[in-house]
């Protein structure tokens, strides 16, 4: 697909509605767009964090691998979620697995043309990276609740 | 139409009461107090005694006359004949694949209580609401309440931690007694009395007694009267409720905290609180089970176990809960304070902590 | 003052546990029947019964079962205090006493007509299951109903077998999210108020009822909130030390309420200011 097909997907998706339509074109250069099947890796712990996926549709979990129990699933993403910040800071390494849940479409940005454009555009790195904490901010709410394992303690009645 | 009994006639009344199928409960000193106990005759009346109270201080004193209610009121309240601080509730026994569950009788024995003070009437009012008027009236409670005579005593001294006055509960007794008396040493040691039922009218009709005069009737107001005069402390109730429930994150109840031991003496000697424990023991066969209603306190850190802890850890949170629960959420769950005025958790407090000066801290707070 | 209840309140009535099924590995299901035939135990969704196991204690226990479906009385119970713990360990046969129903329900009547989000966490099911068998029976009442349900982990999600049911049934949308996803679980993880994010509802006419710890009803009606669902429209069900359950031992107050005889299910705005405070 070409970065101007692209450019309607931007314009829809919750993560990049509010910015004006030149950024859209500046970020459309960086994406592709892209399908997952059920069990696919989107990308895997401790690899370099080459990109930034836009869920469209789908599911996509954030897995670990804990020995004695196997994959264990953090967090699911869904559509309108972001999947992955590793490649906005150093090192630029992954820190979960990945991985599609069911067929999952979604824009798949290329990192390193992207930090080249937030260098080129600070404003618009500054508007991505806005919104990119504003969804940081809510996984680590719900990492903060799960933290306290309340189904532990009892409810009755 | 009050009548006079003379205070060497007391005992008629007495056989009266016991007459009519009565046991009697009434003052008397114990313990180096005067506390309310199973009565034989006026002989164990504390004739002669009196009370001197302040915050965490209570001494008996002689009186210079020989008045039989010349006290105010005790660590023991009333409500210890109708919610008794431990009573079982049943007996169940498991055996051959059954379990049985048998009821405690409920009591049959029909009592007088003597020397009830107005406070203590609205205590016992206040209890009627929680305990009778709810989804479930307690059964005890009801059978107690239902067999019961009371006989008030309206004061002509007050102590120096009442506060009736403040919460419009004495010291006169204006209600919810059968025969109310007012004692008075001028011009002579008598009884104005008079019924406030049928069942008290009644008595008093049995009694053939004469006529109070009208200067005795005069010195029997003017005894109440002076009881009023007599009340210093007070605890206005205008905003109480609003200003208690604003204070919830006040630096105050630190300060009263690091006071209060939460030993709950408080609670214990208040006529209207009114909280138990429900309580399960069990013989060593294993298969006779009983269980027990007991007082507890909201100053008991279990109080508010549920898994996975208290609620209340701190003494701070506590007495606030205490506290606020009386003044003022008490007005909002039975439609009255839970404060009679009665100046007992004051004086009963081994710390001294007079709950008017308390609510007087956070007014004062307030008006900053 | 009318007459007094016969059994009085406090005393227990003896039920023979018919069957026990573990529904997890620390939470079981009992089907009770009264010993004294003929001696059965009406409720209406919402309610809880105090549970006395001989010679240990009694403990509040919400019931789950089916409220017009007569006969047995079902409840789903968690083996978390020394009470709990000790009735894990009884079986069929087995005598427990039981005094109730105490409490209120579910506003399940206020309902009608509407969009139903039902949403609940951990053990917070078992108490909404006489719901789910209200609506399921009486389905045309209501608009679209949903049941969003936060678990700790896949093998933690009580009823599955029902659950599955409810869903396919397609009368009920069902959906579950849980803490930890593992052991090949495929579905959701993350918190109930992600789940309230992405459904269909109308909120000018929709009545909701969430079960669970304070902190998910807490997060969960603000969620709501966020939907424009009215406050007094949210109803949650409370929890306090309970002991007495007929209002008499003082244990279970909230501010002004208690737990017991004025719950526990309180809508929002009741219960809000109170659900706030900071004990300890």
């Amino acid at each position: 697909m070409k970065p101007q097909e692209l450019k309607p997907f931007l314009a829809e998706h919750p993560f990049f509605a509010e910015l004006p339509a030149e950024d859209h074109a500046i970020l459309a250069a960086c994406a592709a767009y892209s399908v997952f099947e059920a069990g696919d890796l989107l990308f895997r712990e401790g690899e370099e964090a080459t990109s930034f996926f836009v869920l469209r549709e789908g599911s996509v979990g954030i897995d670990i691998h804990y020995p004695t129990r196997g994959l264990i699933t953090l967090m699911t993403l869904g559509k309108g979620d972001i999947v992955g910040w590793s490649w906005l800071l150093p090192p630029y390494r992954s820190q979960f697995d990945a991985r599609a849940i069911r067929p999952t479409k979604a824009l798949i940005f290329d990192a390193v043309k992207l930090r080249a454009s937030f260098e080129q555009h600070p404003e618009l790195g500054y508007a991505v990276t806005r919104k990119l904490l504003a969804q940081v901010t809510q996984r680590l709410f719900t990492a903060r609740i799960q933290l306290l394992d309340l189904y532990g303690i009892s409810t009755t009645p | 139409m009050p009548y006079r009994l003379d205070a060497s006639s007391l005992q008629t009344l007495f056989e009266n009461l016991k007459a009519r199928g009565y046991d009697l409960l009434g003052p008397q000193r114990k313990d180096q107090a005067i506390v309310y106990d199973t009565l034989e005759s006026v002989e164990d009346l504390p004739q002669g005694w009196t009370d001197e109270q302040e915050a965490g201080h209570y001494k008996l004193k002689r009186r210079d006359d020989d008045a039989y209610f010349g006290y105010v009121v005790g660590p023991r309240s009333w409500k210890r004949v109708f919610l008794p601080p431990r009573k079982r509730l049943w007996t169940a026994t498991q055996k051959d694949g059954q379990l049985s569950l048998e009821e405690e009788p409920l009591p049959s024995q029909p009592i007088a209580l003597i020397g009830v003070r107005s406070c203590e009437i609205h205590a016992i009012a206040i209890q009627d609401r929680v305990l009778l008027e709810g989804p479930h009236p307690d059964p005890y409670y009801a059978a107690m309440r239902a067999q019961s005579f009371i006989v008030a005593v309206n004061c002509t001294q007050s102590a120096a931690t009442c506060f009736c006055t403040s919460m419009d509960t004495g010291p006169g007794a204006t209600f919810g007694f059968d025969l109310a008396m007012t004692e008075i040493m001028e011009p002579e040691h008598i009884f104005v009395l008079e019924a406030g039922s049928p069942k008290g009218r009644e008595l008093l009709a049995d009694m053939d007694l004469e006529n109070a005069t009208d200067l005795q009737q005069a010195h029997a107001k003017a005894g109440i009267e002076q009881a009023r005069q007599q009340i210093k402390r007070e605890l206005p109730q205008d905003g109480l409720k609003d200003l208690l429930y604003q204070s919830f994150e006040h630096t105050h109840w630190d300060d009263i905290a690091s006071r209060c031991l939460s030993c709950a003496n408080c609670t214990m000697v208040c006529p209207t609180c009114f909280c138990t424990e429900m309580e399960d023991v069990t013989d060593l066969t294993g298969d006779h089970a009983e269980r027990w209603q007991r007082w507890d306190s909201c100053f008991h850190e279990s109080f508010t176990h549920v898994h996975g802890g208290s609620v209340r850890q701190s003494t701070r949170s506590r007495y606030r809960q205490w506290l606020t629960h009386k003044l003022a959420s008490w007005l909002d769950q039975f439609g009255t304070t839970g404060c009679v005025g009665c100046g007992r958790c004051i004086t009963w407090c081994p710390a001294g902590i007079d709950l008017t000066a308390e609510v007087k801290a956070f007014r004062d707070s307030e008006r900053k | 003052m009318g007459p007094i209840e016969q059994p009085r309140p406090m005393t227990p009535r003896p039920f023979r546990i018919e069957t026990v099924k573990q529904e997890t590995s620390n939470v079981f299901t009992w089907t009770l029947r009264a010993q004294k035939e003929g001696d059965t135990l009406a409720f209406q969704p919402g309610q809880f019964t105090m549970l006395y196991l001989f010679g240990v204690g009694e403990v509040p226990i919400s019931i789950s079962g089916d409220a017009e479906a007569s006969g047995d009385l079902i409840h789903t119970i968690r083996a978390a205090g020394t009470v709990t713990q000790a009735m894990q360990q009884k079986q069929a046969g087995d005598l427990v006493g039981v005094r109730g129903p105490f409490g209120n329900a579910w506003p399940i009547e206020e309902a009608e007509g509407c969009d139903v989000v039902l949403a609940v966490g951990g053990l917070g099911l078992a108490p909404m299951r006489p719901t789910l068998y209200h609506i399921l029976r009486h389905r045309e009442r209501y608009k679209r109903v949903y049941l969003l349900y936060g678990a700790r982990t896949p093998s933690d999600i009580l009823y599955p077998e029902e659950l599955r049911a409810w869903s396919d049934s397609g009368k009920i949308d069902v959906r579950i999210t849980v803490d930890v996803g593992m052991d090949g679980w495929t579905g959701e993880v993350g918190l109930v108020t992600d789940l309230i994010r992405d459904i269909q509802l109308d909120p000018y006419h929709c009545v909701s009822m969430i079960c669970g710890p304070e902190i998910m009803m807490h997060f969960t009606a603000r969620a709501l909130f966020h939907r424009r669902i009215a406050p007094q429209h949210i109803h949650v069900s409370m929890e306090r030390s309970m002991r007495c359950a007929t209002g008499w031992c003082g244990h279970c107050q909230l501010g002004p309420k208690f737990i017991c005889k004025d719950g526990p299910v309180f809508d929002y705005p009741t219960i809000q200011a109170w659900l706030h405070k900071r004990e300890r």
